[in-house]
């Protein structure tokens, strides 16, 4: 199956959406988690815009189902591409004011800095990937170890900290929508034209197997398949980054005040639904 | 913060018009609620959110609701840490057989009178988790349902416009 390269790159620019609006939540539920719902509220509504935006282009806020096998389902239109222009420079133009909003008050640093601490060592033994472990020295990312398309062709940098902190999860997250914003601006420029999706089809006597490791917004999601000759899916394997991120918690929590517990887990923001899959 | 203060004083609100609820969500709900609980209530409710196996989508939209776009709190709703605090349990999920009995029990800790507004496709009907050896399906199985909202997951407004209906049809 080969997909065509106009829909490597929507599906690209489809993740880096998801991972800006979920990242801004991130930022804002980890400062409301220590009273400083200000942040939140700002955060809020630039996650917002995006989902509405992602809406408009693709037809749906969260942007589920639009990826099939052997493409998108849905082509991204010109006047979309524009609109997704002016959101990005409004973003651009609002990161710099919340980096400032977050940095600059001291009150909420003396929350998050040396609060829910992480070592790089325990980090390494899980094989931690995501914020969790870019914020304790690891610096695994998929887009750029793997490199799978169309990641290799983009140029941006990903965020990396060796403090392990509650307060290094939030400049990684931050370093990152800075890499997310990059990159949707490269992809928006030289996003190649063409197909959207590839006609395929199974074949007829044998099953098929495949893995496959993709940069979430929360990590490296890994997930095995098995295709029956007659398509249906006989064994799947998913897993989600917060398999290595939850068992970290317990260590980030020990030492800490009770009332920096909200603090740490809204760091982490480990998948309720994900971890058991 | 400075100039975030002085911005919030001097734009003005970015919260959007409230949405007309659906005749369909006023004509399920199909009865007002007694003289004497809308005495006690008035207008403002709480609510308690269950994941009963869902994937966390249509909590995401849940969580939207807080907005200053969508901001729930107008409408005298709230979000509400406990069952035993709430009036609305507000059901997300296509009940998994490992949270039919938490759910259960939040809704017997839930004090009367009480009302189940199941949200999403999957505690319509179990959506495409239907049929599957983990789940039991519709919230309606497990628990008495007043009002479904639809959606995969139902965006913000969606949910407003059931949410405004349950509270229209309390006065």
């Amino acid at each position: 199956m080969n997909v065509p390269p106009r829909a490597i790159y929507l599906r690209a620019l489809m993740a880096e959406l998801e991972r800006l609006a979920n990242h801004f939540g991130d930022i804002g539920a980890i400062c409301n988690d220590a009273a400083f719902s200000m942040m939140q509220a700002h955060c809020n509504l630039v996650r917002e815009r995006i989902l509405r935006e992602a809406a408009s282009a693709f037809g749906h806020r969260l942007m589920m189902d639009r990826i099939a096998p052997g493409g998108t389902v849905v082509d991204l239109k010109q006047e979309s591409a524009k609109a997704l222009y002016a959101m990005i420079e409004w973003i651009e133009l609002m990161t710099p004011r919340l980096i400032a909003l977050f940095g600059d008050t001291t009150s909420l640093q003396d929350r998050t800095v040396g609060t829910g601490f992480v070592s790089e060592a325990l980090a390494k033994q899980y094989a931690c990937g995501g914020y969790v472990g870019r914020a304790s020295g690891r610096a695994f990312d998929a887009r750029k170890t793997i490199g799978y398309a169309p990641y290799a062709q983009l140029a941006f940098t990903i965020g990396a900290s060796k403090e392990g902190d509650v307060d290094a999860r939030v400049w990684v997250r931050f370093d990152e929508v800075k890499a997310s914003l990059q990159i949707v601006r490269q992809i928006l420029d030289d996003a190649p034209t063409g197909p959207i999706i590839a006609a395929w089809a199974l074949p007829d006597d044998w099953m098929r197997e495949g893995a496959a490791l993709i940069e979430g917004f929360r990590g490296d999601i890994f997930v095995w398949l098995r295709i029956r000759a007659d398509g249906v899916v006989q064994r799947c394997h998913l897993r989600d980054p917060s398999w290595f991120q939850w068992p970290l918690l317990e260590a980030a929590i020990k030492n800490n005040i009770v009332a920096d517990f909200p603090l740490c887990n809204k760091s982490f923001n480990c998948s309720y639904s994900g971890h058991d899959l | 913060m400075q100039k975030f203060l002085l911005q919030g004083l001097l734009r003005s609100a970015l919260t959007e018009q409230a949405p007309v609820p659906d005749a369909a969500s006023t004509a399920e709900l199909g009865y007002t609620l007694g003289r004497t609980a809308r005495q006690k209530l008035g207008r403002s409710l709480s609510i308690r959110e269950v994941d009963a196996g869902s994937c966390n989508g249509c909590e995401l939209e849940i969580h939207a609701l807080n907005n200053a776009y969508y901001d729930l709190e107008r409408f005298g709703l709230r979000f509400v840490a406990s069952p035993r605090h709430a009036d609305v349990l507000l059901v997300a999920g296509p009940v998994t057989k490992n949270m039919r009995e938490a759910l259960e029990r939040t809704y017997a800790a839930t004090p009367d009178p009480k009302w189940v507004i199941a949200v999403g496709d999957c505690a319509f009907d179990g959506g495409v988790f239907c049929n599957s050896y983990a789940c039991i399906g519709a919230v309606a199985n497990v628990v008495p349902v007043d009002l479904h909202i639809r959606g995969c997951p139902p965006d913000p407004t969606t949910l407003l416009k059931g949410l405004i209906a349950l509270v229209e049809n309390m006065e």
